[in-house]
C-alpha cells in the first residue's frame, strides 16, 4: 500500500475507475473528464481510445466496450462488467473517516441532524474500511471557532474574537463580520470586516482564541466600498498585522545546529549535514522583523544574526537592556 | 505500453464476467493479448496477477469441481472487486464528499481524491450541502499515515529513522497504537519494547520511509491514552517562577498553573518540564519577562544574553 505504483499500473488503474465514472456521468465533456482526473485532455483521450479496445473475450463489436467521444463529449455504453466503482483501499477509507472527523469540526452550530449523521456515518463505516479507533484528527483552531465562523458567513453574522497577534504578542478583542475562509500557504485564513480598525481585516485562524456571536449592527456602508482592495495574495496578508513589513532578506550563522534551530527557521537539513560547515552563513527570507528578533533570542545565542545590521543592533540593544534589567537586581 | 494495459484491463473484465473459475489455458485462448511461447505467456501471466494484486485486486484461485483438483482455475469476485458502502442517501453522499475535500492540499489529498472519484460513480445524486470549505493544514505523506494506521490494526512493529533533538538520525524500532494530531502536526505514539515505555514522536521528525515490521498478536495497548494530555500535561512538580508585563507573554500565560497580581507586572508559576524551552520562551518575550527562579534558570538565562550581546556586538 505504501509502494508507489508505476505509469502503466497508475493507467491501469484509471482505466478501470473511468468506466464507472463515465456510467454515472454519460456525456460529460472531455475537459471536465480531464480536470476530474487530474490528468491532460490528451491523456484522457488516449486512455478512451485504450479502452475502446477492451471488452468481454472474442472482442467483436458485440463485447467491446462502445465509446463516442468524437464530439468532445464521451458516452459508454456496453461496459456492464465494469460499471460498478471499485472497493475502496484501506488508504482512501483512511482519507474519507479521518475527513468525516474533520469536517465534523466545521458543521455550523445549528446544523445538529448533521453532526449526527455524520456520527452515524463514521459508525458505520469504521469496521467496513477495517480503520482503528486510535486514529484520530483535528483542525490546527480552537474546537468551535470553525464552526461559529462558518456559521457567521452564511448567516452574515457578527462575532466578537479574541485575537493573538503571536509577533506583537498582543491579544486584541475586535468586533468582526466574517466573509470568507480562504487557505494560503498552508495556512487557513478569514477575511472579515472588523469594526475596530473599520475596514477589512485577515486573520490567522488558529490564532483566535475565542469567539462568542454578537447581535448584529444595522448598517455596514463601509463594507462594499472596501471590498474590491480585498483581492488575497500573501503581500495583502502583511499589511494586516501592524508588524508585518513586506518579505525582506535576512541573514544567519548557525553556531550549533539543533532541530529546534532546522524547525524554527525552516532550514532544509542539508544545509546542516556536513556538521563542521555549521558557521557558514545562511540566507533566509521572512514578512517580520519581529519574528526574526524574538527567534534569534530565543535560540540564545545559538544563532548570530548577520544582516540586516539595524535588526542586528536592534537585538544587541534588547538584549542588552534585558541584562542590564537582571544585573540590577 | 498500452498492450500490457489492454491486456491488464482485458483480463480484469473476463476474470470479473466468468462465473466459474478459468483455467489458465482458456484464459490464454480467450483474453486478448496473451502471445507468445507457453513459457512466455506463464510469465505474462505471473506478472498480471500480480499487478492486479498491487492495484487492490483479489484474484481466487479454485477449481470448479473439487473432486478433480487437476487445474486450477482464476476469477475475481464482484464482491471484493466492487464498491461496498451499502445504500447511501442523498444527503450521506455530499457529506462523505465533503469529507474527503477537506484533504484538499494536505496529507491524504490524493486517496481522498481517488475516493472522491469513486464516489461520484455511484450514480446516485449528491444533495447540495452549503457549507464553507476549510481545508487541514496537515501536511506529511499520505502513505506514512497508512503504513502507521494498518500497523496499529495489526499491532505490528514500524521501523523509521527519527531526527534527534541534536539533528542525529537514529532508528527506532516500535509498536504504534494511536496516531493523532496536535496543533497543525501528526503525531504517533508507540510503546519502545526495550524500555517498556511511551515514546511519541512527530511524522515531521521521521526520514524517509516507514516500515512496516513483524506482528505482535499479544501486545496490549494503552487504554487510557489522549495525545492533547501527554503533549501538554507535565508530570513535574518542580516549578519555575516569571515576572511578566501585564497584557504581554501570552505564550506563558497559556502554560501557567498560578498567576500573582505585582502591579504593573504579573508573577507566574509554570511546571518545568525543560529548562531550555523555558529558557528559550522567556528570551523570545525580550523585555516582558523576567525569570524569577529556579537560580540555574536565571543564570541560563543571563549567560545566553551576555553570549547574544557579545555576538551582536
Amino acid at each position: 500500500m505504501s509502494k508507489e505504483l508505476s505509469a502503466p499500473l497508475l493507467r491501469t488503474a484509471r482505466l478501470l475507475d473511468l468506466v464507472p465514472y463515465l456510467h454515472a456521468n454519460q456525456g460529460i465533456s472531455i475537459k471536465d473528464l480531464a480536470d476530474e482526473f487530474g490528468v491532460s485532455q490528451t491523456q484522457v483521450q488516449s486512455d478512451l481510445t485504450t479502452l475502446w479496445m477492451c471488452g468481454l473475450p472474442g472482442y467483436t463489436p458485440l463485447e467491446l466496450i462502445d465509446l463516442e467521444f468524437e464530439s468532445g463529449y464521451v458516452t459508454i455504453r456496453n461496459a456492464s462488467t465494469l460499471a460498478k466503482p471499485r472497493k475502496v483501499s484501506f488508504e482512501e477509507g483512511l482519507a474519507l473517516l479521518l475527513g468525516l472527523q474533520l469536517l465534523q469540526q466545521t458543521i455550523p452550530l445549528d446544523r445538529h441532524d448533521l453532526k449526527e449523521d455524520i456520527e452515524a456515518l463514521s459508525e458505520r463505516f469504521s469496521n467496513t474500511l477495517g480503520v482503528p479507533k486510535a486514529v484520530n484528527v483535528s483542525h490546527e483552531a480552537n474546537p468551535g471557532v470553525i464552526a461559529q465562523l462558518n456559521d457567521a458567513i452564511k448567516t452574515s453574522g457578527e462575532l466578537e474574537i479574541s485575537y493573538h497577534s503571536l509577533y506583537s504578542d498582543e491579544i486584541t478583542i475586535r468586533r468582526i463580520r466574517p466573509l470568507r475562509i480562504f487557505n494560503e500557504n498552508d495556512q487557513n485564513y478569514l477575511q472579515a470586516y472588523c469594526y475596530i480598525a473599520k475596514g477589512l481585516r485577515i486573520f490567522r485562524i488558529d490564532r483566535i482564541l475565542r469567539s462568542t456571536v454578537l447581535e448584529r449592527l444595522e448598517s455596514l456602508e463601509s463594507l462594499e466600498t472596501t471590498k474590491e482592495s480585498t483581492e488575497s495574495g500573501i503581500g495583502q496578508i502583511s499589511t494586516n498585522e501592524k508588524n508585518w513589513d513586506r518579505q525582506f532578506s535576512y541573514a544567519i550563522k548557525v553556531s550549533l545546529p539543533t532541530r529546534d534551530i532546522a524547525e524554527r527557521f525552516g532550514i532544509q537539513n542539508h544545509l546542516f549535514d556536513k556538521g563542521s560547515k555549521s558557521q557558514e552563513v545562511i540566507e533566509l527570507e521572512s514578512f517580520s522583523k519581529a519574528w526574526v528578533e524574538r527567534a534569534v533570542l530565543a535560540t540564545g545565542a545559538d544563532v548570530e544574526l548577520i544582516e540586516p545590521a539595524d535588526l542586528r543592533k536592534e537585538i544587541y540593544n534588547h538584549a542588552k537592556s534585558v541584562l542590564e534589567r537582571y544585573n540590577a537586581q | 505500453m498500452s498492450r500490457k494495459i489492454e491486456r491488464l484491463v482485458n483480463l480484469t473484465i473476463a476474470l470479473l464476467a466468468t462465473k466459474r473459475y478459468l483455467t489458465k489455458s482458456e484464459i490464454f485462448r480467450t483474453v486478448e493479448g496473451y502471445e507468445g511461447t507457453d513459457e512466455t505467456k506463464e510469465r505474462m501471466f505471473e506478472r498480471d496477477k500480480d499487478d492486479l494484486r498491487s492495484l487492490g485486486i483479489e484474484i481466487e484461485v479454485g477449481s470448479f469441481d473439487p473432486v478433480f483438483m487437476d487445474e486450477a482455475g482464476y476469477r475475481i469476485n464482484h464482491s471484493t472487486y466492487q464498491m461496498d458502502l451499502g445504500a447511501l442517501s442523498p444527503k450521506e453522499l455530499s457529506l462523505l464528499s465533503l469529507a474527503a475535500q477537506s484533504w484538499q492540499g494536505a496529507a491524504l489529498d490524493q486517496p481522498a481524491h481517488r475516493v472522491l472519484i469513486k464516489l461520484r460513480s455511484i450514480g446516485i445524486p449528491a444533495d447540495a450541502l452549503e457549507l464553507p470549505g476549510i481545508s487541514s493544514r496537515l501536511a506529511n505523506s499520505s502513505a506514512d499515515i497508512a503504513v502507521i494506521s494498518s500497523a496499529i490494526s495489526d499491532k505490528s512493529t514500524i521501523v523509521f529513522d527519527y531526527t534527534s533533538s541534536d539533528l542525529q538520525h537514529l532508528k527506532r524500532t516500535v509498536i504504534p497504537f494511536a496516531l493523532g494530531t496536535h496543533i497543525g502536526f501528526w503525531y504517533v505514539a508507540c510503546i519502545d519494547q526495550r524500555i517498556n515505555d511511551i515514546r511519541i514522536f512527530r511524522l515531521d521528525r521521521i526520514v524517509g520511509h516507514i516500515v512496516k515490521g513483524e506482528n505482535n498478536s499479544d501486545f496490549q495497548a494503552p487504554t487510557t491514552f489522549d495525545f492533547h494530555s501527554a503533549l501538554t500535561q507535565s508530570q513535574s512538580h518542580t516549578l519555575a517562577s516569571f515576572d511578566v508585563r501585564k497584557g504581554k507573554g501570552h505564550l506563558l500565560r497559556n502554560l501557567a498553573v498560578s498567576t500573582m497580581d505585582l502591579g504593573e507586572w504579573d508573577q507566574l508559576e509554570i511546571p518545568i518540564v525543560s529548562l531550555e524551552n523555558l529558557r528559550s520562551l522567556a528570551l523570545w518575550h525580550g523585555e516582558d519577562v523576567i525569570v524569577r527562579s529556579p537560580k540555574e534558570l536565571v543564570e541560563m538565562t543571563i549567560e545566553s544574553l551576555s553570549k547574544i550581546v557579545l555576538a551582536h556586538e
